[in-house]
């Protein structure tokens, strides 16, 4: 009788800790979320990008869920040469391109998904995310064969393998991906995704410990060093706003048996394909980025380089993609100066640059917002 | 009819009327598939025209013509005559070097006994001023040995003369 009675008072403790662990989750993804994390990552800036360095991505897609659309979304997706590496927030590719869209009379809410070095992997799943986020009507991906090396560098790979639920899993795996997912994912990046994503106390925790800090602690600590040296929350490593290059030994910078295929991040592109294909058919762009004509010779090797643009024509016709290749599209003058050594930088443009690929792009990106908003219309009758 | 087979029991009784009656239904349903027409011509399937985009799409003219018989002939509306392999790999790297991001994308793929319909869409930008000069069209591709034996494609060739007039 006795042990029966502990029993059932052990679950009714845990039942009250499981429910008082919901209502804060409900509390951290709602009222927390409206109140501390929009005022300091989102609703300050002009706009919606990724404010965590690739720390928390999943902050960017919870934003799009709760940020009101201003018109139809176009979601950028790319490395560096996207966000203007630390260039302001009015001179980044997918801010510019809006505005020229907008001059064309339409009405566009561009955000910006790019993250530093971001590779064709993690792009690829940055894409599923965004196929299921049905907040998003056209994604624009530039490509860069910078993206597409065998042996990512681990510095430079963004945390969103550890930020993708069931739902996003599942996609992946419906359009034929399963096999470059389970290649890619490790059970543990898996198994913290669905953790992350389904438990908002658990993916906000920095922001919550800087709340809880900022509020109620640091008042309390004020006297005493120590204390406060302890308590207060570490700050974030800031990633430089441009991955640094190792200078390559041989003739090219971007040599074949680095950036050569096959490749899980070659892979990844037909994954792209297939979710646009399944999930936003007729609603992605990919551009194949602009490589800066000065000391072209030394960046890559040209059978490579056609190589890597036959795989995006190819998997862009396969899948129905909106596609421009736009690697000629600039001068030497277009890109900055080197931020690392050298003579030149092969693919980050200037500003004029930016503003140049931004008119480019707004054909293309037009021909998807027409589709989409044929999805829209048809949805509507 | 009667199927033997080398060190096979001698059946009797029951189970022999009923193996005689598996061997009856299974030699009609063979007679079925060797006479009714389109039984057991096996139907190439949409590959060999999402192969032949695939191909075009690499702008490697070595691919495309890979994909065709020695003998295969070509023809659109922009050649007078059905053309050679030989004459197709010349023009279609001469177009690559012009249209260089030239990609097609299937509509619509239909499969006949020994042809393949294929329904696409061409995207393309003129290097001299980045206008998209997009084009639809049909191409029907003869198959023989799993070979391309002849392709034949169609498509409106006025949109080319109106992009020319507006330059």
């Amino acid at each position: 009788m006795r042990a029966r009675g502990r029993g059932a008072q052990l679950i009714v403790a845990l039942t009250k800790i499981a429910l008082l662990l919901l209502i804060i989750d409900w509390w951290v993804g709602g009222r927390f979320f409206d109140v501390y994390v929009l005022p300091r990552y989102v609703t300050p800036f002009l706009l919606l990008r990724d404010r965590t360095g690739g720390q928390n991505p999943m902050m960017l897609f919870d934003a799009l869920h709760r940020v009101p659309r201003r018109g139809l979304r176009v979601a950028f997706l790319g490395d560096s040469t996207m966000n203007a590496l630390d260039g302001l927030d009015d001179t980044t590719i997918p801010y510019l391109t809006g505005q020229a869209l907008r001059a064309q009379q339409a009405e566009i809410d561009a955000v910006d998904c790019s993250e530093i070095g971001l590779y064709a992997g993690d792009a690829a799943l940055m894409v599923d995310k965004l196929v299921g986020a049905r907040d998003v009507d056209v994604i624009v991906y530039g490509a860069a064969l910078r993206a597409f090396p065998r042996a990512p560098f681990t510095r430079w790979v963004s945390r969103i393998s550890e930020g993708m639920n069931v739902d996003d899993l599942w996609r992946i795996v419906r359009v034929g991906g399963g096999e470059w997912l389970r290649r890619s994912l490790s059970a543990e990046q898996v198994l913290t995704g669905v953790v992350r994503t389904h438990w908002a106390t658990y993916a906000y925790r920095t922001p919550l410990r800087n709340a809880l800090w900022e509020r109620r602690l640091r008042p309390l600590v004020a006297g005493w060093p120590q204390l406060e040296q302890l308590l207060r929350p570490l700050p974030v490593v800031e990633t430089p706003a441009l991955a640094p290059r190792a200078a390559s030994a041989g003739p090219y910078e971007w040599p074949r048996d680095e950036y050569g295929p096959p490749s899980g991040n070659w892979q990844a592109l037909e994954v792209m394909g297939q979710l646009c294909a399944r999930y936003a058919p007729g609603r992605c762009v990919f551009y194949a980025g602009p490589v800066n004509p000065v000391g072209r010779d030394h960046l890559v090797e040209p059978e490579l380089y056609e190589e890597y643009l036959a795989h995006l024509r190819v998997v862009v016709g396969r899948y129905g993609i909106i596609w421009r290749d736009l690697t000629d599209s600039m001068t030497g003058s277009d890109f900055r100066p080197p931020k690392y050594g050298g003579l030149r930088d092969p693919i980050h443009m200037n500003e004029q640059g930016r503003a140049k690929l931004a008119k480019l792009l707004v054909a293309p990106i037009l021909e998807a917002a027409a589709n989409a908003q044929a999805v829209q219309s048809r949805h509507a009758r | 009819m009667s199927v033997h087979r080398e060190g096979a029991p001698a059946a009797s009784g029951y189970r022999g009327s009923l193996r005689a009656a598996f061997s009856l239904s299974a030699a009609l349903a063979l007679l079925l598939v060797a006479t009714v027409p389109g039984c057991g011509h096996k139907e190439p399937g949409p590959e060999p025209g999402r192969a032949w985009l695939d191909a075009f799409n690499s702008h490697n003219a070595d691919q495309v013509v890979k994909l065709m018989s020695p003998n295969a002939t070509y023809w659109d509306p922009a050649t007078p005559q059905p053309i050679a392999p030989a004459a197709l790999r010349a023009r279609l790297e001469a177009e690559a070097r012009l249209w260089k991001d030239r990609v097609y994308t299937a509509r619509q793929i239909l499969v006949t006994q020994d042809a393949i319909v294929v329904e696409w869409h061409l995207q393309q930008t003129h290097p001299s001023n980045g206008e998209p000069v997009p084009l639809d069209g049909v191409t029907v591709l003869e198959l023989r040995n799993n070979l391309i034996q002849a392709a034949r494609t169609y498509y409106d060739p006025s949109v080319y003369l109106r992009f020319m007039a507006r330059h």
